[in-house]
């Protein structure tokens, strides 16, 4: 009934997706561990990425995979100025956690606000498209475009980058050892606002990568974000806030289990079918799959 | 306490300016346009949902971003019983709200295990869920998504029942607030560890505060759903409306009895008038006005109002102890 080349093209699929799942879910990540503040404009940033490459590719002719340093530059940016335009301030005037936590929920739903409407009217709702690579490739019988693997391969390869400069270089052990425990760290004599800017700055330019290969694979539209940001919050809890392996993981598994799940179960419950996975397992792991600290 | 003014002052002045204020609400219809009763009808929707939330998110601290399933069960649950089971709309609407309770009851226990963003998170993923699956039943088994209610078009009806709604959650966030079960909430808020040591029982608390705020939600729905005469999953179970009570609530000042009630007006005011007069560019300044007043008045906008009416005592604004102060 369901044959290999249906499987692996689902299965491809999944990955595809998980791919870029997994990079949004470590950005967030990132931004949870350092400064314990939900970033729910995460998938705006995502957007940007993904028009900025784009516009790149649409105006000077630069292909996506050249303009990925330059997106992950300008998110960068991105997300130094907001940290300390914003977040810096709310961590000043925020006596409790509660209230921290309060207050970025209301601050980042006033940036979603505003960036997804500058990007409708600078941008309209029409649908974009970046047509890259859109060689079909036959692997197992399934027909997958290029720029689709590409993705994948970027994915991977980026998380792996990530993965290597937060073990291996010093900047790297410092921001794993904030994520950890931050007075611990702090009395290391780690310097955690200079930290904290920096990683602000990672975890959005992770995000605008993100949208960088969504753009190799999906449509384009300023309303993009949200759906990311959703998906992107199920899979840091599903990994466990703060571990960065959990949401590498966690956003594979999550979009296998979708991708799976849309031909085995129905096609319309594939998220549902997420959702259920996240509340079993949370019932079973109240800090989700490798979560450390307070559940 | 403090020197000054008897606190029986104090008291009967707020008793009767809140009477004097429902008073002129419940006279609005009869003076004003369609049109005003429209939106007025919306600023009370999201004033009851966002006390409604307030009196679980605010008093407990554990945000949740789903309580827009409750709001869509009272909406559904209605819409079947008026529909399939021929019951009066008044009748159908209690049972959506005892629906919705029943929902908080049965997903609050593995809910409510978890804490925090992981809380946040499931609340989120059970009204997604619940949404997908009337979504997917609907269009499998249906064939058509959405269901249709008798169309009668009442909305001075829906006016009243709905200020009705919202005094009587007020009173009831008030109650709670300023009771002991309200100080065991907010131990629970404060310190949950520290609460259950000294004999609280933080899960029945929990899931009674949590049962009791899906009550209102699954009513208004149930109402919303008459006056609508159409509803379907992506509307009433819409996150945008889990959103808006949160922040409608956090803005207004999150734990105070007042504070979700002046959020949810201040917003639904302000966002119609911004519409109104800048159709293209409504949204963006919301934004920025949001980010401004929540940078410049952290503990929200009932913090100008306690700061108004502080006594000259000490600053007791900090809402984490004790009977609020009026």
């Amino acid at each position: 009934m369901v044959t290999v080349d249906v499987l692996t093209q689902v299965v491809l699929g999944g990955l595809v997706l998980g791919g870029i799942y997994a990079l949004t879910a470590m950005g967030l990540n990132l931004l949870f561990g350092i400064m314990r503040i939900l970033n729910v404009a995460h998938g705006e940033f995502l957007m940007l990425g993904a028009y900025a490459t784009f516009w790149f590719f649409k105006l000077f002719s630069i292909n996506p995979l050249s303009s990925l340093p330059i997106v992950f530059g300008l998110l960068f940016a991105c997300g130094v100025i907001v940290h300390k335009v914003l977040v810096s301030r709310m961590i000043r005037i925020s006596r409790t956690i509660h209230a921290l936590q309060g207050s970025s929920l209301l601050v980042f739903f006033g940036v979603i606000m505003i960036v997804q409407n500058l990007a409708l009217l600078a941008w309209s709702p029409d649908l974009k498209g970046v047509t890259y690579l859109q060689v079909p490739i036959v692997i197992f019988g399934a027909s997958v475009y290029l720029s689709r693997l590409l993705a994948l391969g970027l994915a991977l390869a980026i998380a792996l980058v990530v993965h290597l400069f937060l073990v291996l270089t010093r900047t790297g052990t410092a921001i794993r050892a904030i994520i950890q425990n931050r007075d611990a760290a702090m009395l290391m004599g780690i310097n955690i606002g200079r930290l904290s800017m920096f990683a602000s700055g990672l975890g959005i330019a992770l995000g605008g990568v993100s949208g960088s290969l969504v753009s190799l694979v999906y449509p384009l539209s300023p309303f993009m974000g949200m759906g990311f940001t959703i998906k992107a919050m199920t899979v840091i809890v599903l990994g466990g806030l703060g571990s960065m392996t959990g949401a590498f993981l966690g956003g594979l598994a999550l979009a296998l289990v979708e991708s799976l799940g849309s031909i085995f179960i129905a096609p319309g419950l594939k998220d549902a079918i997420g959702y259920v996975l996240l509340i079993v397992i949370l019932l079973v792991r109240p800090r989700g799959l490798f979560g450390r600290g307070p559940a | 306490m403090e020197g000054g003014r008897p606190e029986i002052m104090y008291r009967v002045s707020r008793i009767l300016l809140a009477i004097a204020v429902v008073a002129v609400a419940a006279a609005l219809p009869l003076f004003d346009t369609p049109f005003i009763t429209a939106t007025m009808i919306t600023v009370l929707m999201s004033g009851i949902l966002a006390v409604s939330w307030n009196i679980f998110s605010g008093y407990t601290g554990y945000i949740s971003l789903g309580h827009s399933v409750f709001f869509g069960a009272g909406a559904y649950t209605t819409a079947v019983f008026v529909t399939r089971l021929g019951l009066p709309p008044v009748a159908a609407i209690i049972v959506g709200g005892i629906a919705a309770m029943i929902l908080a009851l049965v997903s609050g226990y593995p809910c409510l295990r978890v804490r925090g963003i992981y809380f946040a998170i499931v609340t989120l993923a059970l009204n997604e869920t619940l949404k997908l699956s009337i979504l997917d039943w609907e269009s499998t088994s249906m064939g058509t998504i959405g269901m249709t209610l008798p169309p009668i078009y009442a909305p001075i009806e829906t006016y009243y029942a709905l200020l009705a709604l919202l005094v009587s959650v007020m009173i009831l966030s008030e109650r709670v607030r300023n009771s002991r079960f309200g100080l065991h909430l907010l131990a629970i808020r404060d310190n949950e560890m520290a609460a259950e040591t000294i004999g609280i029982n933080t899960t029945g608390c929990k899931l009674k505060v949590f049962v009791l705020s899906a009550f209102f939600p699954g009513l208004t729905g149930g109402i919303m759903a008459r006056y609508y005469t159409y509803i379907e999953p992506k509307q009433v179970f819409d996150l945008t409306i889990s959103f808006q009570m949160a922040i409608m609530a956090l803005f207004g000042g999150i734990g105070t009895v007042f504070g979700p009630l002046i959020g949810a007006t201040f917003l639904g005011v302000v966002s119609d008038v911004l519409w109104a007069r800048f159709p293209y560019l409504h949204l963006i300044i919301q934004g920025i006005i949001m980010i401004l007043i929540v940078l410049f008045l952290p503990k929200g906008m009932m913090d100008i109002v306690t700061r108004l009416t502080r006594r000259g005592g000490p600053d007791r604004s900090d809402t984490t102890a004790g009977p609020e102060e009026r």
